[in-house]
Formats: structure tokens, sequence, C-alpha cells
């Protein structure tokens, strides 16, 4: 437990923003059982005399804390500054989703800091081609759309596993494709600011900081 | 960030691996992983743990950078 209770805290708090955004549709009966547990679990963990966090650990925590907490003072300047002060009217209710994002700034940093950075980047790498894969057979089954629709992904995961000891071939390879993600989704500038920010922080923002942690990691063992 | 001599230590006792050191001192891996590369400066305490173990003084273990040491105060009694 000592090893991850840093990152547990991370996903606890992204239990809540998901609980509070799709809590409304649950039973009350499930609803007041999922809250106990999300709330008072964590409470007692952090209590509890068998899961004391080593002094760095506690450093990560602090650090990732603060890094979350910049972030959302960020956001928040932003959605003043857009809603009250320039469109002088209530923010929609989609900002609440903004609040994924210093959290996943929080959950990122404990990820990263926690584990090896190189392993971290390529399970993000792989970890978001499995979503991807996902998304593609929920939304076309097996069917030729979905292989055309996966096959760039697969390349890019295929070219990754193969260059897996060349850390800089990888990690250029994941920000070519968080660009031109980025490109290929151009529509997205259609949308609404706040969707728009968290498309672009949930879609191709983690493999480019994958990319740029193995890219990072290459040069610093070279030198 | 501080100098430390971790490795070398490591190297004379057995090649002691930093698992082993990790759970003589009561950290994880990564923190020692961390110390011997110098992102991360240990807590007193921890200096101390990590020095018993190889038996040493704090000193033989940490040293200050060139850029990072006190200037000497002239004694004027």
């Amino acid at each position: 437990m000592k090893w991850n209770a840093s990152l547990l805290k991370s996903i606890w708090l992204l239990l809540i923003a998901l609980l509070v955004m799709i809590g409304r549709g649950f039973p009350l009966p499930l609803l007041a059982t999922l809250v106990a547990i999300v709330f008072f679990v964590p409470i007692i963990v952090e209590f509890s005399p068998k899961t004391r966090l080593d002094e760095r650990q506690v450093y990560i925590s602090h650090l990732s804390g603060h890094w979350g907490f910049y972030v959302f003072l960020g956001l928040t300047v932003l959605i003043m500054l857009r809603d009250y002060v320039r469109l002088g009217k209530n923010p929609a209710p989609e900002w609440y989703a903004l609040l994924l994002i210093p959290l996943l700034v929080k959950f990122a940093i404990s990820l990263y800091q926690n584990y090896d950075p190189k392993k971290v980047a390529y399970a993000v790498g792989y970890g978001w081609g499995g979503v991807w894969l996902l998304f593609v057979l929920f939304s076309h089954g097996l069917s030729l759309t979905a292989l055309i629709e996966f096959s760039p992904f697969a390349l890019v995961v295929i070219l990754v596993f193969l260059f897996r000891k060349r850390h800089a071939v990888s990690g250029v390879l994941f920000i070519l494709f968080a660009v031109g993600l980025t490109i290929f989704f151009h529509g997205w500038w259609r949308l609404d600011l706040y969707v728009r920010l968290l498309m672009y922080t949930l879609v191709p923002l983690p493999l480019l900081v994958s990319g740029i942690v193995l890219l990072k990691e290459s040069f610093t063992q070279r030198s | 960030m501080m100098k430390n001599s971790i490795r070398y230590y490591r190297h004379i006792h057995g090649e002691m691996t930093q698992q082993a050191l990790a759970e003589a001192v009561g950290v994880t891996r990564q923190t020692i992983i961390a110390i011997e590369k110098g992102s991360f400066n240990p807590s007193v305490k921890l200096a101390l743990k990590i020095a018993l173990v190889f038996n040493i003084t704090v000193e033989d273990l940490f040293q200050l950078e060139e850029n990072e040491r006190p200037l000497k105060s002239e004694k004027t009694s």
C-alpha cells in the first residue's frame, strides 16, 4: 500500500469528479453507498498508520496538489473573465467538467513521479491506444470502418513497440501523432471553449506529454 | 542539490540493491533512485538512517556542491 498511496489519492479525486458528473442518474441507495465509499474510505486510509507515506511521496502529493490548485485557479480566472466580464452571464453547466483538468494534472504528476517515467509514458501511450480501440469498437463494432479508423493508431503502436528500446524515436512518434490528432480534429475549434479545452486535454495532450517525457529521458540517459 | 556516494557504498556492500536499501530504511525504491540521481534531498532523519545502514557518517554519504557551501565567517574572538 505504501508505494502507491499517493496515486490512490489522485484516483480518488478523479472518482469524486466522475461521481459528481454522473451521480444524478443513479438510484438513491446506490448513490449513497458510492458517496460513503468515495468520501470515507480514503479518510480512514489517510489516518491509518499502516499507510504512512515516505517523505518523497508526501512531497509528490503536495507538489501535485499545488500544481492542480494553480491550474484550478487559472481556469477560474478564465471563466470569470470570459463569462462574467466579457459575456456578462453565468457560466454554462459544462464548466463543471473542467474540474477534471486540475485532477488530471495531479494524477499525471503523481504517476510520472511515483514510477519510472519511461514505463509510465509507454503505459499511457498503449493505454490510450486501448481506449481508442474500445471507442472504435463501440461505435462501429467489428467492421471494416472500425479497422480503418483504428489503423492509424495501430500503426503508431506497432512502430513504438518495434522501437521500444529507442525512447527518442518512440517519443517523436507519440509527439507526431499528437500533433496529427490536433490537426485531424480541427473541427473542435467550432465547439464551446470549455468543451474544446477538455477534448484537447483528454485526447492529444496525454500522448504529447508521453512523447516529451520519452525524449527528455532519452537525452538525460545520453548525458 | 547535493552530491552523494550511495551508489558507491551500495557497490562495496556486496552490490546491495536499491530495493534492499529502500526496505532497510523504510522508503520506496523510487525514493532511493531519486536520492541517488540527486533529484531529491532526503531529510536529516533519512540521511542518518542510510548512513547507519552503511556504518558511515552522513558527511561520507552526502556532500554540498562547491557553489552551495556557506562563506566561512572570520572569527572575531
